[in-house]
């Protein structure tokens, strides 16, 4: 006679039997379905290998696909040359073989007609200048630090610079060595630029308010000085906003020039004001504090002359006062201040700030799954 | 539970624990873990919880009904010639589309995006407001930057921004999808955020789309980018931490389609679902993954990013008194104005004065 199972043990064991089915359905839907990849596409060489003509081997299908003998003959020897002895001649080696060849073909047909066609094909992606114009250079001074947004951040100032004449990128990090990809971009782009490297003393690195860039901009300055003649030095951090009309502004700057920058402080703007003299009498600015000169890092640009006049000056490491001391060592006056963009009625650069985004996870990276993928080649550039 | 069983007794009986309470245990023990389980399922993604759930049936009556009534958009340029493009077929036209609306940062977004897509060959800007009417600053700026552009106004239906998580976008979307089907027949569309960081390579590889293209963004969730995973030049599946049951788990900027698509598949376009708009539509123009192209060096590289501004209240602020007339400040409030930077009123909003150099 067989015992009857106790009515708990049979709850505990379909509860348990559930829960495992319950688990895998969920497993499997975490895991991913998407739609399975049937036949390959049109054009691949696995659908030429799978072709009848060609898996025959016979000679006369074969001389079907190109009718001119010296191609098959220049063909047969490329291959030849590439070689297919020894090497196992799967899927792929097909296709490195046949890219082979036509980056043979192509780097002939460019080499023998690249010589006669003109050059109508100019980079739109880089710098569209030209070194050579009488216009004052205007020296941008961008200190920069890794983060995962410093590479879009710079990215996009650079295509803004793209449309500005006489202009020279002094790009300063704040690290102990200089990226390699920042070296790059600042190359692709053609801008005229100077990659330079400056690290926040240690005993500022404590404090709670940190006076961040300011050994980047001294740093700058003090290649200013043993770089330049003239034009106009502008302190440009990478994640604000310029309007590449103010470039034209602040290019005839004789000693200090200022404008408005928008989206700073609590009244959503930093301004000198004018008179209808066109002299600086005020200053409009949601955080006054007690300086003598309010205005943000972007508001104003110093001309090259007045920094190798005052060559002992430079920002002090005062968090929030950078700019005022800056500007009372340099020993100006309101009379000198000469104001832009319409009399300072425009806003021609903002003070945007880009979300901060948390390291990313790599954890699913770097599992089995996706070793040797594109995934595991784009961590690189992660930051 | 089931040792105490077998310890208990053979005649199969337990001591002391009657059989209404070893059940209803036993199922309050299995719906805990089943619910644990379907939260911890469900905490990756925040949108999932609201995007599933219509407010009540009438609403949803009237919204599934706005679904397929033709996207009302106003068009704030009808001057604009569109037909400059037409006689040069031997460069593919890219179509970017903008969604954007009124808040402090529009005006520098609009400005550096446009300064990046000066650059560009080629290229149809379609500027899609979030507003019932067009901003003129917007159409300043546009016409400033010289761009081949489209102006168009749709603003989001009301009974949508009343959801905890409004489905942005998808009205200015539909509108430019509707504007396409309508004067377009060739070229490859791509739909750009204004917030967002695009490399001009980036334009080179999606130019020649033939059917629909993808590639990684950066800066998207929680592994800092979305990617389609390549494997032998195929799309294969996608590397992205909010899979939430998508087909195609991919950000609007992580694809392009050719223009074709549209016309071969007339009905396609946009859902008001909050995280799934990229999805639906894709759902409906792509038959066969195979025909999904990989850019960017088989996505092994990074050509976009979901930047993200941070969000500057628009100031509300009281005119200051000036004690010197005639000065700069009446035409920079009223760029303050125009940008949307700031409101003003007498009566509410933070006063604000002028500052004076102690040595005028």
């Amino acid at each position: 006679m067989v015992p009857r199972a106790p009515l708990s043990k049979m709850a505990a064991g379909l509860f348990f039997i559930c829960f495992l089915i319950y688990l895998v359905i969920i497993t499997r839907l975490e895991s991913g379905q998407f739609g399975t990849v049937s036949d390959p596409a049109s054009f691949s060489s696995r659908m030429l290998m799978n072709h009848p003509t060609s898996g025959s081997g016979d000679g006369i299908l074969l001389h079907d696909t190109i009718s001119n003998s010296g191609v098959i003959t220049a063909i047969d020897n490329m291959v030849n040359q590439i070689g297919t002895a020894g090497t196992e001649l799967t899927e792929t080696r097909v296709k490195d073989i046949s890219n082979e060849i036509a980056k043979q073909i192509a780097d002939y047909v460019v080499q023998k007609l690249g010589k006669t066609a003109t050059n109508s094909n100019v980079c739109y992606g880089c710098w569209k200048h030209g070194n050579n114009t009488d216009l004052p250079v205007i020296y941008l001074v961008t200190p920069t630090y890794r983060r995962p947004e410093q590479i879009p951040d710079l990215t996009r100032l650079a295509q803004t610079l793209l449309n500005v004449p006489a202009v020279h990128w002094i790009v300063v990090e704040d690290s102990s060595s200089l990226s390699t990809v920042i070296a790059s971009l600042l190359k692709r782009y053609g801008i005229p630029h100077t990659h330079l490297k400056a690290q926040m003393p240690e005993k500022y690195k404590k404090s709670k308010l940190k006076p961040r860039g300011v050994a980047n901009r001294n740093a700058a300055l003090d290649w200013v000085r043993s770089n330049c003649k003239s034009g106009v030095v502008y302190f440009a951090d990478d994640d604000n906003t310029y309007d590449i009309r103010l470039f034209e502004e602040m290019r005839y700057t004789k000693k200090v020039s200022m404008w408005p920058v928008g989206l700073v402080t609590k009244v959503g703007l930093s301004s000198p004001v004018v008179n209808n003299k066109g002299v600086v009498i005020d200053f409009f600015d949601g955080w006054m504090a007690n300086r003598k000169f309010p205005v943000d890092m972007a508001g104003f640009a110093v001309s090259v002359q007045l920094v190798l006049e005052k060559s002992d000056v430079y920002m002090p490491y005062v968090p929030g006062h950078e700019e005022d001391g800056f500007l009372k060592k340099l020993d100006i006056t309101p009379t000198d201040i000469e104001p832009k963009a319409d009399r300072c009625t425009q806003i021609l650069v903002w003070h945007t700030q880009t979300k901060s985004n948390s390291p990313a996870n790599r954890t699913t990276a770097a599992g089995k799954r996706y070793k040797g993928t594109n995934i595991d080649m784009l961590q690189e550039w992660i930051v | 539970m089931t040792s105490a069983a077998m310890i208990s007794g053979h005649h199969g009986c337990l001591v002391g624990i009657s059989k209404p309470t070893v059940f209803t245990g036993a199922s309050a023990m299995f719906l805990l873990v089943y619910l644990a389980l379907w939260k911890y399922h469900d905490s990756n993604n925040p949108l999932l919880a609201s995007a599933s759930s219509l407010p009540s049936d009438e609403m949803r009556n009237d919204l599934l009904n706005m679904v397929e009534q033709p996207e009302q958009f106003t068009s704030c340029d009808p001057t604009m010639n569109v037909s400059q493009f037409q006689k040069n077929d031997s460069i593919p036209v890219i179509y970017f589309v903008t969604p954007t609306y009124a808040r402090s940062v529009q005006m520098a977004e609009l400005t550096r995006l446009g300064q990046t897509l000066s650059s560009v060959p080629s290229l149809h800007w379609i500027l899609v407001e979030d507003a019932p009417r067009c901003n003129p600053a917007v159409g300043q700026l546009l016409r400033r930057l010289a761009i081949p552009f489209t102006h168009l106004a749709s603003a989001m239906p009301s009974a949508y921004k009343k959801l905890k998580i409004p489905p942005r976008g998808v009205s200015n979307r539909r509108a430019a999808l509707q504007w396409i089907r309508s004067n377009i027949k060739q070229g490859v569309l791509y739909f750009g955020d204004d917030d967002n960081s695009y490399d001009l390579r980036l334009f080179d590889e999606i130019r020649d789309t033939r059917n629909i293209s993808m590639f990684p963004v950066g800066l998207v969730g929680e592994y800092a980018v979305s990617a389609p995973v390549v494997h032998d030049g195929k799309v294969v599946g996608f590397y992205d931490s909010w899979p939430a049951r998508r087909r195609f788990a991919v950000d609007m900027a992580g694809f392009a389609v050719n223009i074709k698509l549209l016309h071969q598949f007339p009905n396609a376009t946009f859902i008001y679902k909050a995280g799934f708009e990229e999805d639906s539509f894709l759902q409906e123009i792509v038959t066969d993954a195979n025909f999904i192209e990989a850019k960017a060096a088989n996505c092994t590289q990074i050509l976009v990013w979901h930047t993200r501004t941070v969000q500057v209240p628009m100031a509300m602020l009281q005119p200051p008194t000036l004690r010197i007339a005639d000065t700069s400040i009446s035409g920079l409030l009223h760029s303050l104005d125009e940008y949307k930077l700031a409101s003003f009123s007498t009566s509410k909003g933070k006063p604000s004065s002028v500052h004076y150099l102690t040595d005028v």
